[in-house]
């Protein structure tokens, strides 16, 4: 009976672990961003937009319905408290858009083929009715919340207990929607056959807007949400920065229109994609640490972050992308470039086997090891640079 | 009493725990532009499909593997090293088709991440998806890849464009079929060897046989031009075989050629 009794103990125990919910650091809450000059909800207006921002942002989503009474009560409630706090709360469609989503993701609906990443992420609403809130992270659904209870203090209260407000703004344009009383996502006009593409847009009015006052420094991020990299650099060291200099603003734009538009099948597309990414990494100096893509044209990395200073003056710092993955002459990888050059000295501990190919369980092994060996360092490095921004900033 | 009878129906439960495997295999053609040289040394190069020639080899009931990309960060992950030593290894036509494109094929699929694809007879039959982890090497990819695929002795010899400079990411370069006269058609080991010239957008892929020496795969509108060619270069009377979508040739002992249908 004692040996049942501490096996059922055993199995709760490691249940609970196996239960345990991957969210940001420290306090498990979901890390939001900001935008300025905002004062009511953005719009997902497709399956893409939301699968976008549910799988690569830290986000909440409200999903609202045609006609539902109770939605557009809380939206009364939600405009000032957008308005007040510079919060980011999404908006998507129960009929249009989540439904949908909710039905090619979910086995009981009859959906097969799921990819594991979506299943659970939209799930059936029937038990919550309309609005209700959906908080994700690291690709995954952390929390949902549903209350007809409407009021600032509502907001203010069990928002915050799920979430935690950043001085992390974005700097992507949008334009608001009276008719519908929301935000819709940028498609810029010069870049009109993109429409149907379901692209983030290309539009920079806002992040100039922001850069011509040049009196002041203005640290800008430019990062894109598909990209592990950008997802290590928010949670190793831009959220860290964000918790220890909680008054400290960080700006960034984020790149998923050109990135997604430059791999486009059309050629065409692709052309015209990667020549307007290189004239944004050109224009915006991602370009210092320099990348030729395939046609000749001059590019750049993400994350990278620029320290636009007052005067006119700039710093650039870039996490990752190391590049020309070398075996040294005692059979150890390591790269030939990276931004910061003390990354090009750190060796893999794993020597390769001259019968090693690339690709191999050795081969592997080494590059795993030295991927962690310089994402320490570059993390340290990053932070550094951060801080010395900051001082910077001071004198 | 009890450990009788579970010995009893040991041996049906543990048949049961066996999976089925009547399943064809997938045959993968070798092919020379699978790796290619590019300023950054070596490549292993993936078949980049239209939707069109996907459609196609669905219709047709062709068995192939298609490794669907997610549009995302190719040097993020580990995969693309992966599959860069098993093209280079294998060389063999490995067919590749965006996330996005793969979307206007199959609007149902559900997938975010990249993940590949078995179809046998136009069916898919396996899908692989958390590709770093379930493809952790370019062993563990042999390996798992074997399970529903076989090197076939076949050679395909298509000319291909080369797609690097239009590539989706430099991670995963892609060619696509192009017949510009460029073709190899050296047959000098060609001895008990057969050749087939198709028109992969007619052809009935699940009559082939795979073990076939040479595989040479034209599209709708070369084929006719294209394959008088072959024939004429062999000095063989193309009247038998007019109107057919496929031509099926045997080099004999002595290396002379001679059309089977």
């Amino acid at each position: 009976m004692k040996k049942i009794v501490s096996l059922l103990l055993l199995s709760a125990f490691f249940l609970c672990f196996a239960c345990h919910k991957e969210t940001n650091p420290d306090d498990g809450k979901v890390y939001l961003h900001k935008r300025e000059g905002i004062n009511a909800t953005i719009s997902l207006d497709s399956r893409d937009q939301l699968d976008s921002v549910a799988l690569y942002d830290d986000a909440r989503i409200i999903v609202t319905n045609t006609g539902c009474h109770f939605c557009k009560q809380a939206k009364e409630y939600l405009d000032p408290y957008i308005e007040k706090t510079g919060t980011v709360i999404y908006e998507v469609d129960y009929r249009n858009v989540y439904k949908d989503a909710y039905e090619a993701t979910n086995p009981e609906s009859g959906a097969s083929n799921i990819s594991p990443s979506l299943i659970g992420l939209y799930p059936n609403r029937a038990k919550y009715g309309t609005p209700f809130y959906r908080f994700y992270a690291n690709g995954k659904l952390q929390n949902t919340q549903a209350s007809t209870a409407i009021s600032e203090e509502f907001f203010q209260d069990r928002f915050h207990s799920y979430t935690k407000l950043t001085n992390y703004y974005q700097r992507n344009d949008f334009t608001y929607d009276a008719s519908r009383d929301t935000n819709v996502l940028d498609n810029t006009e010069d870049y009109s056959f993109s429409e149907n593409l379901d692209l983030l847009g290309f539009g920079t009015n806002r992040l100039d807007t922001l850069l011509e006052d040049n009196k002041k420094n203005k640290l800008v991020l430019f990062t894109w949400r598909r990209c592990n990299d950008c997802k290590n650099y928010r949670q190793k060291v831009l959220y860290p920065f964000l918790e220890k200099n909680s008054t400290q603003t960080i700006y960034f734009y984020e790149t998923d229109g050109y990135r997604r538009f430059k791999r486009n099948e059309q050629e065409e597309y692709q052309n015209k994609g990667l020549k307007i990414w290189s004239d944004f990494c050109q224009k915006y100096h991602l370009s210092d640490y320099p990348r030729i893509d395939i046609n000749g044209n001059l590019a750049g990395y993400t994350p990278t972050r620029v320290n636009f200073k007052s005067g006119g003056t700039y710093t650039l710092s870039v996490f990752a992308n190391e590049t020309d993955l070398v075996i040294n002459d005692d059979r150890t990888l390591s790269y030939k470039t990276a931004f910061y050059k003390e990354l090009t000295s750190i060796k893999s501990k794993t020597k390769l086997r001259e019968s090693d190919q690339e690709g191999s369980s050795n081969y592997l092994k080494a590059l795993k090891e030295l991927l962690g060996l310089v994402q320490d360092k570059d993390v340290e490095l990053n932070k550094e640079y951060l801080e010395s921004c900051i001082k910077k900033d001071f004198y | 009493m009890h450990q009788k009878r579970l010995l009893l129906i040991l041996p049906f439960l543990l048949s049961g725990c066996r999976e089925k495997s009547n399943l064809k295999k997938i045959p993968l053609f070798s092919f020379a532009g699978s790796v290619q040289e590019t300023r950054n040394g070596e490549k292993g190069f993936l078949l980049s499909l239209t939707d069109a020639e996907l459609k196609n080899r669905v219709q047709r009931k062709a068995s192939f593997p298609l490794f669907v990309y997610s549009q995302g960060c190719g040097t993020c992950d580990l995969f693309s090293y992966t599959i860069q030593g098993y093209l280079k290894s294998a060389k063999t036509v490995f067919p590749f088709r965006t996330l996005s494109n793969y979307l206007l094929f199959d609007s149902s699929a559900s997938f975010s991440e990249s993940v590949i694809l078995f179809y046998s007879e136009g069916k898919i039959v396996s899908t692989v998806s958390n590709l770093p982890e379930a493809y952790s090497s370019f062993e563990a990819f042999s390996k798992r890849r074997n399970k529903y695929t076989i090197v076939s002795s076949a050679t395909v010899l298509t000319g291909y464009e080369n797609r690097l400079g239009l590539t989706y990411s430099s991670d995963y370069p892609t060619y696509r079929i192009k017949t510009d006269g460029k073709e190899n058609m050296d047959f000098t080991n060609r001895k008990n060897k057969d050749l087939c010239i198709v028109n992969s957008s007619q052809a009935d892929f699940s009559s082939f046989n795979t073990e076939l020496s040479y595989f040479y795969f034209l599209d709708n509108d070369s084929f006719h031009q294209k394959s008088q060619e072959v024939l004429s270069t062999l000095g063989l009377d193309d009247s038998s075989v007019s109107g057919k979508n496929s031509i099926w040739i045997r080099f004999g002992e002595d290396g002379k050629a001679s059309i089977l249908n």
